[in-house]
């Protein structure tokens, strides 16, 4: 079920709106300017999402995810390299530390910045689509990519795929937005993109 | 249970909710405070009276403009939840856990869960959830600062302050690791003050502590401060880690230790030569795959010894390969 050309560049522009805001809630958070785009949109099977995620030398990430329910359900996931989750928690809250010391209050950071970013793509689909989710308070774990929930699950479910990157004081640091959804769910937010698009009389 | 389930026992909801350990405020889509519950209150310092009805940013101007306010327009205009950690958060809002704390505005630590509720009329409400996190993060503050004093304690010399001798194993495993791996050579030195329990019995313990240490110091200061280790060895012995120096460069690097620790003048009536020296063994090796550190150390242990034997104060570079020693100074 490959996205075409003005699905995905609409989705792109939707969830860049959202980051977008996010970067904005997450500047004001640290008072320093948080830079985030997600240069790039796809959907993929299961398996080549994990391809992709594997591709980094890493296989230890960090994940904060929720699963939001509506007109279609999606299980959303913000998932970093762990060395670069680890950055983005040095860079907004304090001095380096190994994974052993992170806390539960450096822990309790990173899912409140996954919310943020997750929530901030939601809610921009939501208010272009004029549709509304709920959702479940984040969750943020580390753990590698045998236990990532992506690899285990309905073979049949489809994620749409964001890479994002994220500067803050001049560093650049890059993760993915994954967002899992059933085929019955996918073809349901194909069906709103093209609603939107024929709206706009573009499709 | 439901709420007619507690009334049916004759339990007030509003009664369960006072007793929560957490806050509670219920905002309806006006963003006025439609209900909050006694730890709040107290925490707050306000009256219920002058909390409920009114709009949330009156009563707490702090709200106003921060990412409370985001998460609060996200529950009620998109449904949905935010959390605020209190790492990038803290002490949000003014809230205090004594009457003392408030004089001094040291405002408690604060998590706070901001969900949708569903409300007949459809506009929209939601529940703010504050939770006292200040034990916790005071916790973590001395747990943290405890692994810091442990993590200096188990691997300093505690009198020298240079490492000690299980960081020196440590680290010359790691080293002969990555020599044998990356093919590269790993010199070693053991450094013995001569004579030294003679000083000891001439001027007393604490007079050879004060000496250990300005060595220890005087050594510290040529180490480079990437890849070379100085450890306390043994009581008067000192080992230094050096990867990548080959016997020119090492033994050179000796010399120079050795007549330091000579020009720093400390008289020592037990030797001959009337100050304090020292003796130094030196061995360079690059491991083969199936060699050991052990060899590494029994090569400087050999060189020390032969050093000793020679007649004290002198360097000697003993080599494993061929069996030959090498004297300096």
């Amino acid at each position: 079920m490959p996205l075409n050309e003005l699905q995905r560049d609409a989705l792109g522009e939707i969830f860049n709106i959202g980051v977008g805001r996010a970067a904005s809630s997450l500047s004001q958070i640290v008072s320093d300017e948080v830079l985030l785009s997600a240069p790039e949109v796809m959907v993929v099977h299961r398996e080549q999402a994990a391809k992709v995620l594997l591709g980094a030398e890493l296989n230890q990430f960090s994940t904060v995810s929720q699963s939001f329910s509506g007109p279609f359900d999606a299980q959303a996931m913000l998932v970093f390299p762990e060395s670069n989750a680890l950055e983005i928690v040095r860079l907004m809250v304090g001095p380096h530390m190994s994974i052993e010391e992170l806390s539960e209050f450096e822990q309790e950071a990173m899912c409140e910045i996954g919310n943020i970013i997750l929530n901030a793509c939601m809610s921009s689909l939501a208010d272009i689509f004029h549709i509304r989710f709920e959702s479940t308070l984040p969750l943020h774990r580390f753990g590698d990519t045998y236990n990532l929930p992506i690899l285990d699950g309905d073979e049949e479910q489809m994620v749409l795929l964001l890479q994002v990157d994220m500067i803050i004081s001049q560093q650049r640091i890059q993760g993915h937005i994954l967002f899992l959804l059933s085929v019955p769910s996918m073809s349901a937010l194909l069906d709103h993109i093209d609603r939107y698009l024929s709206a706009q009389g573009l499709a | 249970m439901t709420e007619r389930e507690l009334d049916s026992i004759g339990i007030d909801l509003g009664s369960v909710i006072d007793s929560l350990q957490v806050g509670i405020i219920i905002l309806d889509s006006e963003r006025r405070i439609r209900h909050c519950n006694r730890w709040l209150t107290q925490r707050s310092g306000l009256a219920a009276s002058a909390i409920d009805g009114r709009p949330l940013y009156e009563v707490f101007p702090e709200a106003h403009g921060s990412r409370l306010e985001q998460a609060v327009h996200h529950a009620i205009d998109d449904r949905l939840p935010s959390l605020l950690s209190p790492a990038l958060h803290g002490t949000l809002l003014a809230l205090y856990q004594t009457p003392g704390d408030r004089r001094h505005d040291r405002r408690m630590q604060q998590m706070i869960h901001v969900v949708p509720l569903s409300d007949k009329a459809q506009q929209g409400a939601c529940l703010i959830q504050i939770s006292d996190m200040t034990a916790n993060i005071s916790r973590e503050r001395l747990l943290r600062q405890q692994t810091e004093t442990l993590r200096r304690t188990t691997t300093q010399d505690p009198l020298t302050g240079v490492a000690n001798r299980r960081k020196f194993d440590d680290v010359l495993a790691s080293e002969f690791h990555k020599a044998q791996r990356n093919k590269l050579q790993l010199a070693l030195m053991i450094i013995d003050l001569d004579a030294f329990s003679r000083y000891n019995t001439h001027y007393g313990r604490e007079r050879g502590d004060v000496c250990l240490s300005e060595i220890a110091a005087a050594l510290q200061d040529v180490v480079r401060p990437l890849g070379d280790l100085l450890a306390r060895y043994a009581g008067d012995k000192f080992a230094l880690i050096l990867p990548g120096m080959d016997e020119r460069e090492v033994c050179r690097l000796a010399e120079n230790l050795r007549l330091r620790v000579g020009t720093l003048g400390i008289g020592n009536a037990a030797s001959n030569t009337g100050y304090l020296t020292a003796s130094i063994g030196v061995t360079v090796m690059q491991p083969s795959a199936d060699a050991d550190t052990h060899t590494l150390l029994s090569s400087a242990d050999v060189a020390l010894y032969q050093a000793k034997h020679e007649g004290r104060n002198r360097v000697v570079f003993f080599s494993a390969e061929d069996g030959s020693f090498r004297s300096y100074g």
